[in-house]
């Protein structure tokens, strides 16, 4: 328990030293615009499907969930004024950052642990490069700018999703569903939800740049790299997740 | 000039200890030992990748060692490195490879850059490949790259770090030539780390064998030939030097 709590507490501290060296670097991002533009297209082109599809079945599951647990005592005309809220500030933001962890955390972490094992890491620090600023800025600056816009195309989708069911299967009139969303959309929300997701781009790409810098060697450096990092990543969204909504609640 | 004095590093029951040596800009220094010896370590350390537990090393009389964290970046730009496994960008091609450390470098004009290429290539005898993916070239292949890739910042030292091994012995025998001409044209300093001294000892100035991480014998490459001692007879004998 205690060599546990040691190994949390040690690398709570690398990934704070590696957050201060990305700022650090933050100040050649202009050397990094392709490769910046690269790592947009990457995430966006390879998570895009993965996450429209989970989003697509999470709001035909919630929708029949809400049903189910709303029926003999609220009336069916609120389900969708309940999903959008839900779905705006906790729903989208959340899905998005856990298919993010799935998907560009365990690339991210393949790829850079197998540089790490092939000595490029190495490589790049003799070739005078920084290899924060060669390989974790641009990927953290792609994934917290293109994060919000993946959130807000999850979040339709889930509604999409909620929406077809509630007509299809729940008998709710499209207008009716519509008006219930119309009344409980306030696009602060959807800032809100937004503002959550960045974090969660950014802490998805820090964790397994982090623990690929620190990888063994070996291919089964590659292996337990990855899993480390997924696993950390997606504890880290949801802990990240509780922390924003207390704080935007509050606020 | 490389100068590395009393050099100490151990992890666990191997590393180097008490290393000492010192050659002259320009010469060729060839470090041999058996695999674990520490011949890895060292470069690493002058390379400013591991921190040494005691002793120093400088390079053109910069310190280098314990200074992971603010290696002299004079330094960096005049070293070039070929790792043991070449160590090229798999996710890029040949010409993007020999890009990377030309845009760090400010003293390149970008408009350059494929100029200083194709020129690197045609050194190491590679014309005509600047777009081909990594993965399609063969080990001999990426080993010149990796070369033509340590060369463009036209260096002061060059290490090469088993540059033969996992070769066959023809291709092999063509990148022994490749450095050869390399080391005698250019007037760089050339360290060259081995297990496996056929070939290398034609043009070395210098020989540092270690052996379990201990300094066996270090000196100019004629000594190391007439020297009688077990071990580097015994090198000496694999390498086909005796009958």
């Amino acid at each position: 328990m205690m060599g546990y709590l040691s190994r949390m507490f040690y690398n709570t501290g690398g990934l704070a030293v590696l957050t201060l060296q990305l700022f650090k670097s933050a100040r050649h991002i202009r050397r990094h615009i392709s490769d910046i533009i690269y790592h947009i297209y990457d995430i966006s082109a390879n998570s895009m499907l993965v996450m429209i599809l989970g989003a697509f079945f999470l709001g035909m599951v919630a929708s029949y969930q809400i049903a189910y647990q709303m029926r003999d005592y609220i009336p069916m005309v609120y389900l969708s004024a309940l999903m959008t809220q839900s779905v705006i500030l906790e729903l989208g933001p959340l899905m998005t950052g856990i298919a993010f962890a799935g998907r560009v955390t365990s690339s991210t972490a393949a790829e850079i642990t197998s540089m790490k094992t092939t000595d490029q890491i190495d490589a790049i620090r003799v070739m005078s490069i920084d290899p924060v600023e060669y390989l974790v800025l641009p990927r953290i600056t792609a994934a917290v700018l293109i994060i919000p816009f993946l959130t807000v195309i999850v979040e339709f989708v889930i509604i999409l999703g909620a929406f077809i069911i509630a007509v299809a299967g729940l008998d709710i009139p499209a207008n009716v569903f519509l008006e219930g969303t119309r009344k409980n959309f306030e696009i602060i929300h959807v800032f809100g939800g937004m503002l959550k997701s960045v974090f969660f781009g950014f802490f998805t790409v820090l964790i397994p740049c982090y623990f690929a810098f620190n990888a063994g060697h070996g291919s089964k450096a590659v292996g337990d790299t990855t899993t480390k990092s997924v696993i950390i990543s997606v504890i880290c969204v949801i802990i990240v997740d509780y922390i924003l909504t207390r704080v935007i609640f509050v606020w | 000039m490389v100068t590395v004095n009393n050099l100490t590093k151990h992890f666990g029951s191997e590393g180097i200890n008490n290393i000492s040596f010192a050659i002259e800009k320009g010469s060729v220094l060839l470090i041999i030992g058996r695999s674990g010896s520490g011949k890895t370590l060292l470069l690493k350390i002058l390379l400013g990748l591991v921190e040494p537990d005691s002793g120093e090393a400088y390079i053109d009389s910069f310190k280098v060692s314990g200074r992971t964290g603010d290696y002299p970046q004079s330094i960096r730009r005049s070293t070039g490195v070929l790792f043991q496994n070449s160590a090229l960008f798999d996710s890029m091609n040949v010409s993007e490879n020999l890009y990377v450390p030309m845009q760090y470098n400010n003293e390149i004009e970008p408009g350059n850059y494929r100029d200083i290429s194709e020129y690197m290539l045609k050194t190491v005898r590679l014309p005509g490949i600047l777009e081909k993916d990594i993965y399609e070239l063969s080990g001999g292949m990426k080993r010149r790259v990796a070369i033509a890739r340590a060369l463009v910042n036209d260096p002061s030292i060059i290490f090469y770090d088993e540059p033969v091994t996992g070769l066959d012995p023809m291709t092999g025998k063509n990148i022994i030539e490749l450095i050869k001409e390399l080391c005698l044209k250019r007037d760089n300093t050339s360290v060259i780390i081995t297990h496996d001294l056929r070939g290398f000892l034609e043009f070395a100035d210098h020989v540092l064998l270690l052996e379990s991480g201990e300094r066996y014998f270090f000196g100019n490459t004629e000594e190391f030939m007439n020297s009688e001692r077990e071990l580097i007879v015994t090198y000496l004998k694999t390498a086909g030097y005796y009958e």
